[in-house]
């Protein structure tokens, strides 16, 4: 086993035990918190695929920003730790085998993978041949990204925004 | 003429969406607008006829869609088989149009009643022009919403909504397999129409088996329109509809549609003797099914729904047989004195207010014209010597007899005697002894409705003789022009008749006894067994000995058919909509609102198709 | 990439997507600037123009061969034009719908719903004229994106809350589901332009991994299937069809579904259509029973669940379940006839699906209620709504002389056309005859009830105009179809579809 492999159990654990903390944690804290490590480890992976661009916009933007965002978002508003009542156990199984299903199904598949010629220079200059095809052969849809963006900016604005009436309502 | 005979179908058509459209200022005058635009067609429509009878067919068609590489087209075709609908349809159209100005006299609602009736005047003429087999699908559903609304046109009975629905919706069953007969033909010939897959019938392109399934889905389709068992148990219901919507949805239109279906069919039937057969069967066993359940019933217009069903099993049993021309016939006579015998019994409701033959009597008196005429239908569709409908039946017998199927054939012996009875049993409890009725005073309807019954009671009584052996075998020498079917020959044994006129006799006779005679009490159906004393003291010893085995029998037989209907055959539709509803019920449950349960199906289904996939793939081994 | 080649293409065959753009971009700033109290209502003549004028440019467009952008990331051929007019013609209609809907009235976000709606409608366009990945999935994330926020846009509605809420989630699934699915298609080959996936796939490489294909194909296929509403991503449509605004409903119903079949169609079918299956069969015969089963399937829950529903929205959230299991039929038996099938049926439903929802707009913005009961007596109150709901209906039922009737002929000529799919035409037909028992019970109400005490319902412009159309167009497509046929036959160049542009 290289080292490269163990990297990647080590962070491929952390990022699932991440996950399932955050599922079933009760706080919403530690939840954001669990959700960092996931994200984290995520980072790393990438970083061992030699995909820096991807990890560091991985670390900048997940587990920076959104996990600040998050955590700003439990500061300013209520929550109680009430316990969401109880899932039915025939649905707990019948998901719990689909997904046991679903991994052994897709994991004989990866293991058996067979890819054809790699590009192994890929790594070489990742950010900048990033950066080239961006902006001149998928300018489309990078384009139609900024409107994707702009649209969920007036939504969250919109779904944020305090109402007029509401605000009367404090008002008075 | 014939370039303008596509004006017939769309005459109605604008009395429709006249009267859609300015009905509420015409208000009674909608009545004219309905009847004139019928009355023309009726004209055009014997005109094309004669036109037809000259020897002149007519085929006009424009391509309507591409699908693929196929064409479909839309036209009109004048045949002889088509020619004669037209009259029989524009004619008991306009007569029934007439009738309904007196019958539906007072109802706020008159124009509307007119504007459905030319909405189904309307799909009936296009359905039967139609040249191609999609063509006469669309007309065929759309005589299936004219129906609908006929049917449920008194909305606010719970029973007349029911009726509407039912009447529907078990014609759509039928329709499936109209659907996917036609379908499956296009696929085998390439086209729809006719004349192409008659063709391709006859120069061996379709395998036998092939040939038999379709006809037997395009059968299915018409088992459901002329209700024949299983799919009977709508007609009987929509009696709920107004009677003139009786008199034209069960008479000449929308049942005949069936039979009408399997002659225009009828080459690919013949290629078939299974399918043959199918036909022949069930058109037998509705016949007699059907007739000893009429024996049984005391609403009257529920007992000449039972004899409407029974004798388009007579015609389905004769164009099973190979006698094509004695269906048509029978078709053709039947129009007009079933037709005559909706629009009697209509004038007889509405003179009693009341459809129960109990609460009826002694009217023949007090109906001075629609009595007789209620007794000449009576007479032909009993099968009364010399009068329309002994020709035709007779003649389905012969076919029945010549074909080789003895047991069919002695069943539409024993159908006929039944019919025999349980019309005259109509006949005399509704029109003599005493009036047992509350009504005080019984008008004889204006001649606005008694007109349209003396036409068809002149045309019950001598529509026969257009193919008898003695005097003429018009029809079939016109029907065969179209070269369409293999005709069966007219050369019955006399013995058919001698028995078919004995038996139906005998049915008059027997009813007279127990219904006229008054020697048994009016209700013995309905009695228990009378005691022994009184059978001591009864003078009539036969009619006793009849009532105690023919009679009981009978009634045994009567009821035992009844409680098949209600049970078995009902049980089996009211079944199927049980586990529909079931399942309904179930799928609801599912949809409990809770997004997790959408996302868990929605991956169970994912993982559920992956993991077939990977065993039947073989993806493990 | 020099700027030469970049400035080479013929960037004017963009022309309808970027005048959609360029409303939407207007719109939101006159939104921004307008003074707070004015009424929005009338953006949505604004729209209504930018939407026009899109389809104008698409027209003048017609003529033209195949033009491709940037390595097909932008790709204008005869299926794109085919199905982007569908979109542009049902958003023009659900404007008009909407520019109507009284309810809204005192919506503060009415301006924000014009320039979503035209948003959406570029994402739906970019779905259908590209043949790349990248483009194609960033035009179904705008076009999910602008329809959640729509959908929650009535803030104050509890209904519209859930609605949007059970949106994103499961939105949220599908599109996890699909990007699973997406990622081992260009893993396995490593390429994002469909046609060079086409390629790629018929490589020999790829025979060693022919399971993980076919788990990608299916995958990427359930994923989808969350867009169109149907088995086994059914279940939400119910719930968001019932919160939504009305006018949302109608495009969720119409256009973003047409936009979840052009999505599959182009991505799954030529991407696949060369690739080899497990056993000796290709791939795509080897996954019809599948999606055969999927399709009858959501057949079966549409119409026997639509039974139970008192609710008119959910009555035909659940029809659309089932008409989005008929349209499925001829994808899942891949016959010859598919293409013009499901354009046709598409066009048909949008008609009658748009003409229903104004109708349902109308009657319970009258009746406060959203149950089946306000159509009660209808047929008394306003006659002809009424017979408009009742040519709608039927032609959603297949009824003849509808287009709903020809768009069913369609797709069970399809579906007998390759043979061995009897079942699947027999669960149709069964299917569309439990179908009429709902269908006419909205008929039944109408005609068969008596009044209830809500008077007459009075018809505004804008909603009068979108029935009209839709009554006259259900109504010629079913009477004249080769008008609508014979454009896309002439319109409709099948190789242009699966082949890459030399």
């Amino acid at each position: 086993m290289t080292g490269e492999m163990i990297a990647f159990f080590i962070l491929a654990l952390v990022a699932i035990c991440g996950g399932v903390f955050m599922i079933h944690s009760e706080n919403v804290v530690h939840m954001v918190v669990s959700l960092i490590f996931t994200f984290l480890s995520i980072a790393g992976i990438y970083i061992l695929l030699s995909a820096e661009f991807v990890a560091v916009v991985q670390v900048l933007i997940y587990s920076g920003a959104i996990t600040i965002i998050m955590l700003f978002g439990i500061m300013l508003t209520k929550h109680d730790p009430k316990s969401e009542k109880r899932i039915a156990k025939s649905r707990i199984l019948a998901v719990g085998t689909g997904v046991v299903a679903f991994f052994i199904i897709m994991f004989l598949a990866i293991n058996k993978l067979s890819f054809k010629q790699q590009d192994v220079e890929l790594y070489v200059h990742n950010v900048k041949k990033i950066g080239i095809e961006l902006y001149s052969k998928y300018v489309i849809p990078f384009e139609l990204t900024s409107i994707l963006l702009l649209v969920a900016l007036i939504g969250a604005v919109v779904l944020a925004k305090k109402d007029e009436s509401e605000e009367m309502n404090e008002h008075e | 003429m014939m370039q303008y005979a596509w004006l017939i179908p769309l005459m109605p058509l604008l009395s429709f969406i006249l009267l859609l459209l300015l009905g509420k200022k015409l208000k009674e005058a909608s009545a004219y607008v309905g009847i004139w635009l019928t009355a023309v067609p009726l004209v055009m429509s014997f005109i094309v006829f004669f036109g037809q009878w000259g020897g002149e067919s007519y085929k006009a068609e424009g391509t309507w869609l591409t699908i693929g590489h196929a064409v479909i087209t839309f036209g009109i075709e004048i045949n002889p088989l088509n020619s004669l609908m037209l009259v029989i349809v524009s004619l008991v159209s306009f007569l029934v149009h007439l009738y309904s100005k007196g019958y539906m006299n007072g109802d706020e609602r008159v124009p509307v009643f007119f504007a459905y009736l030319g909405l189904f005047t309307f799909a009936m003429l296009g359905l039967v022009m139609s040249p191609n087999l999609l063509q006469l699908y669309m007309f065929w559903e759309l005589v299936g919403l004219g129906s609908f609304l006929l049917i449920g046109y008194y909305y606010f009975k719970p029973e007349a909504r029911q009726a509407a629905k039912k009447a529907f919706i078990m014609t759509r069953i039928g329709d499936v397999g109209l659907f996917i007969g036609m379908i499956l033909l296009f696929w085998q010939v390439g086209s729809f129409e006719f004349d192409d897959i008659f063709k391709a019938v006859a120069s061996h392109e379709m395998t036998h088996a092939m040939i038999t399934l379709t006809a037997i889905l395009i059968f299915v389709g018409a088992i459901g329109k002329s209700g024949q068992l299983p799919l009977h148990t709508w007609l009987p219901d929509a009696m709920e509809g107004p009677t003139p919507v009786s008199a034209l949805i069960h008479a000449a239109t929308m049942v005949a549609a069936g039979v009408y279906l399997v002659a225009t069919m009828y080459p690919l039937f013949a290629a078939s003797t299974a399918a043959l057969t199918t036909v022949a069967v069930v058109g037998g066993v509705t016949a007699i099914f059907a007739a000893s359940i009429g024996l049984m019933q005391k609403d009257i217009k529920r007992v000449l729904a039972y004899s409407t069903v029974s004798q388009l099993g007579y015609m389905m049993l004769a164009l099973g047989s190979g006698g094509y021309v004695a269906g048509v016939f029978h078709l053709t006579t039947h129009a007009f004195f079933k037709a005559l015998l909706f629009l009697a019994a209509g004038s007889v409701i509405h003179a009693v207010h009341t459809q129960d033959i109990e609460k009826m009597g002694g009217l023949y008196r007090k109906l001075k014209r629609t009595g007789p005429l209620f007794l000449i239908g009576a007479l032909a569709i009993s099968g009364f010597p010399l009068l329309s409908g002994f020709f035709s039946k007779d003649q389905i017998l012969a076919a029945t007899y010549e074909d080789g199927r003895f047991g069919l054939f002695w069943l539409a012996i024993i159908a006929a005697f039944f019919t025999a009875f349980y019309m005259f049993r109509l006949f005399f409890m509704v029109f003599t002894g005493e009036f047992r009725g509350a009504a005080k005073e019984v008008h004889e309807s204006p001649g606005v409705m008694t007109f349209p019954m003396i036409v068809l009671g002149i045309l019950a009584v001598l529509a026969g003789y257009v193919n008898t052996s003695w005097f003429g075998t018009f029809l079939s020498d016109y029907l065969g022009k179209g070269e369409v079917a293999p005709l069966a020959s007219n050369h019955e044994p006399i013995w058919i008749s001698v028995v078919a006129t004995l038996v139906s006799l005998l049915g008059i006779f027997m009813a007279y006894l127990i219904y006229k005679k008054g020697s048994l009490s009016r209700d013995w159906l309905s009695r228990h067994l009378p005691s022994l004393s009184s059978v001591v003291y009864n003078k009539y010893y036969i009619d006793e000995v009849y009532h105690a085995v023919i009679v009981r029998g009978v009634r045994a037989f009567s009821y035992g058919w009844s409680l098949i209907d209600r049970y078995i055959v009902e049980g089996i539709v009211n079944g199927a909509v049980a586990l529909v509803h079931w399942l309904a019920k179930l799928g609801s449950k599912c949809q409990n609102g809770q997004v997790q349960t959408y996302g868990a199906v929605a991956f169970v289904g994912l993982v559920l198709l992956l993991l077939i996939f990977a065993v039947s793939g073989g993806y493990f081994s | 990439m020099e700027l030469e080649t970049i400035r080479s293409y013929d960037w004017g065959i963009m022309a309808p997507e970027l005048i959609i753009l360029g409303a939407a971009t207007i719109l939101s700033l006159a939104d921004l600037l307008m003074p707070k109290k004015a009424s929005r209502r009338y953006l949505a003549i604004f729209a209504f123009l930018g939407v026009a004028c899109a389809l104008v440019a698409l027209f003048m467009q017609l003529d033209n061969g195949v033009i491709s952008i940037l390595a097909d990331t932008y790709r204008f051929d005869s299926f794109s034009k085919a199905f982007k007019l569908l979109f542009l013609i049902g958003t023009g209609l659900i404007l008009l719908l909407a520019f109507d809907d009284r309810k809204g009235e005192r919506d503060e976000y009415r301006g924000e719903f014009y320039y979503l709606l035209l948003t959406a409608l570029l994402g739906a366009m970019m779905m259908a004229s590209s043949a790349d990945m990248i483009t194609l999935f960033v035009g179904l994330e705008l076009l999910s994106l602008s329809s959640y926020i729509m959908a929650g846009l009535r803030k104050r509605d509890r209904q519209s809350n859930e609605a949007a809420f059970k949106y994103v989630v499961n939105g949220g699934i599908s599109t996890a589901i699909t990007l699973f699915g997406m990622s081992y298609i260009f893993g396995l080959t490593g390429e994002t332009n469909l046609y060079a996936i086409q390629n790629a796939l018929g490589d020999p490489t790829i025979l060693q991994n022919q399971f993980l294909l076919v788990f990608a194909f299916l995958i990427t296929f359930v994923g989808l299937s969350f867009k169109i509403a149907t088995v086994p991503f059914q279940m939400w449509a119910p719930d968001v069809y019932h919160g939504a605004p009305i006018p949302v409903t109608a495009f969720l119903s119409v256009v973003s579904k047409a936009a979840g079949f052009v999505i599959m169609i182009r991505f799954l079918l030529v991407t696949f259509i060369a690739a080899p299956g497990v056993a000796e069969k290709p791939l795509l015969q080897e996954v019809q029973p599948y999606l055969a089963i999927l399709a009858g399937a959501s057949m079966i829950i549409g119409n026997l669940i639509a039974l139970r529903q008192r609710n008119i929205k959910r009555m035909f959230a659940y029809s659309s379940i089932a008409q989005a299991g008929y349209i499925l039929v001829p994808f899942a038996v891949i016959s010859g006839l598919m293409f013009e099938a499901v354009w046709f049926y598409l066009l048909a439903y949008l008609f009658m699906n748009i003409g229903v929802f104004a109708i349902i707009q109308l009657v319970t913005a009258k009746s406060g209620s959203t149950d089946i009961s306000s159509f009660a007596g209808l047929y008394r109150r306003s006659p002809w709504i009424a017979v408009c709901m009742t040519i709608f209906v039927l032609s959603l039922a297949g009824f003849p002389a509808t287009a709903g009737f020809i768009g069913k002929f369609g797709i069970f000529m399809s579906a007998l056309s390759t043979g061995a799919h009897y079942w699947l035409a027999g669960i149709m037909i069964a299917t569309t005859v439990v179908s009429y028992f709902y269908y006419f019970n909205v008929i039944g109400q109408m005609f068969f009830r008596s009044e209830e005490e809500a008077g007459k319902v009075s018809i505004p412009g804008g909603v009068l105009t979108v029935t009209a159309v839709c009554v006259i167009s259900t109504l010629v497509l079913g009477i004249l179809p080769h008008t609508a046929l014979e454009f896309f036959y002439n319109q409709f160049d099948l190789s242009q579809f699966f082949t890459p542009t030399k």
